[in-house]
């Protein structure tokens, strides 16, 4: 087992180096260079020009006058030290407060979600499969594809028109830290993790219902209802308990997936997290924070599998040795 | 039955081969097609309809989608001669969402075509060669799913600037891992196959091996692959537009329609966003029907002995 995860988390360096590189690859591949853009943008924005001066003092800045590996090094570093590859161009705020600020919003969103799937996906789950093929199940799966076919940006838009032209009721305007009023801070978060939820919950669905099926036809639980056990029994103690673990760890496998439509709700509903800073970063030329979020985010992604992938290993042993 | 050599080359046995084997037309096998997976054969009418709308978009289209503007005309409700009424610029939305269909459609297949032709090359290459070659390209593609997808579009999209070219290369590189990992593994199972290793033998050439031997035969889970992502690259079009990170204004592109829409006209125009966002989710929708159906036709592991 310790072989098994010193071995996972071997390979988990090399990973994070490569993905660095290739994050910093695709960077550099602009056609030009970034402080002529940067300052194009502002100058189009602005309506004035820039200097010959201007671009060498904002190269200098960025450290665009070292050999290319040099600056890599330099960036990868500092992603190590706590740094993250120093401050934003346009607000000149660190990264690291950047980061500290935005972070724990991404990841309270990304836990709602979860939460709120699994509260529904499971017992729908169960449903499904006890009622394989008659009406229950055909609307449930209708629901799941109709969840994964719609964009969840265009179904977030929908609830909004609906809530505000029907209802007369929009989600309040601004941010609430949890700590602070958490009754506000749920009333905004609420929205964009029930979407996010629907489809997630549409995958769990579908996991729990095909677990379900297999443990139902198995011997043990044949035995348990041929003892008499009530149809309630057999599935709490019988059955669920063996579907949960894979549900659980493939589901978590999936959580991974959620991050980019987090990123597009978070824009949509005015959420302060990492995915809209790095999307207005994008939008504004802001290198340094786009490049540095870009390689928070894929940490956070390759590290949940990581640690699925462990725990997946203390449920079915068979894993470690494949 | 003695099997003996004729004179064209064909033996008997390729004879009663070609004999036993069900003889159909293209029409006949549509209609197989039709009857078999109605779903697929509506949403493949569907999709051949909306090529049609983008192919024919200037007949179709009542105004100029991007010239058009009448500030008389701004926001204006469905009617008669805006039949999905008028944005904030007083354009009309019907014209725009059908030259939407063609921008969609461009990037789709852009991104499409590309993605898979680069994978392919890569998959088949690196699975056939093995060594040192599959090491690395492993690697890379473990790196890259582990990116999420619109991450990854968004970076290529900074880094080449924002364009419908660029746009579509950005979202072909999100789709090559996929590609590679698939093509790679049906490669490595025909690899082991016996005609494999009676072309080796007889000294077949790389590109021919590659070309006539193997790529055939991953061609099919990979046109499986493809059509389902069709759908999920042109949201992920419409997404990077809808973030303002997509084909700029004023190209008529649906993710571009609802991001403007959304952005305060939600209660005086709610069409601006109706529309746009009907058109998307039912592209995608049936991309996804037709995939599925395709991956039950094409993938015979599927099949429920119906064949």
């Amino acid at each position: 087992m310790q072989k098994y995860i010193a071995r996972r988390v071997l390979l988990f360096i090399p990973t994070l180096i490569l993905a660095s590189i290739l994050i910093f690859g695709i960077l550099r591949i602009l056609p030009g260079d970034v402080a002529l853009a940067i300052l194009g943008q502002e100058a189009a924005e602005g309506g004035g020009g820039y200097t010959e001066t201007q671009i060498r003092e904002l190269r200098a800045e960025l450290g665009l006058d070292d050999p290319l590996p040099i600056q890599y090094v330099k960036w990868a570093w500092s992603m190590v030290n706590g740094d993250f590859g120093g401050e934003s161009i346009r607000s000149t705020e660190p990264l690291s407060s950047i980061i500290a600020r935005r972070l724990p919003v991404t990841l309270q969103l990304t836990v709602y979600t979860v939460l709120l799937s699994i509260i529904v996906a499971v017992p729908l789950g169960v449903f499904s499969a006890l009622y394989q093929d008659k009406w229950p199940d055909y609307v449930l799966r209708m629901g799941a594809i109709l969840g994964q076919s719609m964009p969840n940006f265009w179904i977030a838009l929908l609830l909004l028109l609906f809530m505000v032209t029907q209802i007369g009721w929009s989600p309040p305007l601004g941010y609430s830290n949890i700590w602070v009023d958490p009754f506000h801070h749920l009333q905004i978060m609420i929205w964009p993790a029930l979407i996010l939820a629907w489809r997630f919950s549409a995958y769990m669905t579908r996991i729990t219902r095909s677990g379900m099926l297999e443990v139902l036809a198995q011997d043990y639980v044949r035995t348990a209802k041929a003892k008499g056990l009530g149809q309630q029994l057999v599935v709490r103690r019988h059955s669920l308990p063996n579907v949960l673990i894979p549900v659980i760890t493939l589901g978590g496998l999936e959580v991974s997936t959620l991050l980019g439509g987090t990123v597009i709700l978070e824009n949509l509903f005015g959420i302060p997290g990492l995915g809209q800073e790095i999307v207005q970063a994008s939008v504004g030329r802001d290198f340094p924070v786009v490049q540095s979020l870009a390689m928070m985010l894929v940490f956070f992604m390759l590290g949940l599998n990581l640690v699925v992938d462990i725990a997946y290993s203390y449920v079915d042993p068979r894993v470690r040795y494949s | 039955m003695a099997i003996e050599a004729t004179a064209g080359g064909r033996s008997a046995f390729d004879q009663l081969v070609e004999e036993a084997r069900p003889k159909r037309t293209l029409a006949q096998n549509l209609k197989r097609f039709a009857r078999r997976k109605p779903a697929g054969a509506i949403s493949a009418v569907v999709l051949i309809l909306l090529a049609l709308i983008a192919l024919f978009a200037p007949v179709i289209a009542t105004h100029d989608p991007i010239r058009d503007q009448v500030a008389a005309e701004r926001l204006e409700a469905p009617s008669a001669s805006h039949f999905m009424g008028t944005d904030n610029l007083g354009r009309d939305v019907f014209s725009r969402v059908v030259y939407g269909a063609r921008i969609s459609l461009q990037v789709g297949f852009l991104a499409i075509s590309l993605g898979t032709v680069t994978g392919l090359v890569i998959g088949v290459l690196s699975g056939y060669l093995g060594g040192k070659l599959d090491l690395v390209v492993q690697r890379v593609v473990d790196v890259l799913m582990g990116f999420p997808f619109i991450i990854l579009a968004m970076l290529l999209v900074v880094a080449l600037g924002a364009s419908l070219l660029n746009v579509g290369i950005a979202l072909s590189v999100a789709i090559v891992p996929r590609v590679v990992r698939l093509s790679r593994s049906s490669t490595l199972s025909v690899k082991e196959e016996v005609y494999v290793l009676a072309a080796v033998t007889i000294g077949v050439s790389l590109l021919r091996m590659v070309l006539r031997h193997i790529l055939p035969n991953t061609l099919g889970p990979v046109f499986v692959l493809a059509t389902g992502a069709l759908g999920g690259v042109i949201v992920a079009e419409a997404g990077l537009a809808f973030l303002g990170l997509g084909i700029p204004p004023p190209s008529p592109s649906w993710g571009g329609m609802l991001n403007i829409g959304a952005r305060g006209y939600m209660e005086a125009a709610p069409w601006m966003v109706i529309f746009p966002g009907v058109a998307l989710s039912a592209v995608v929708f049936t991309f996804a029907l037709l995939g599925d159906a395709l991956r039950d036709v094409l993938d015979p592991r599927l099949r429920r002995g119906d064949s």
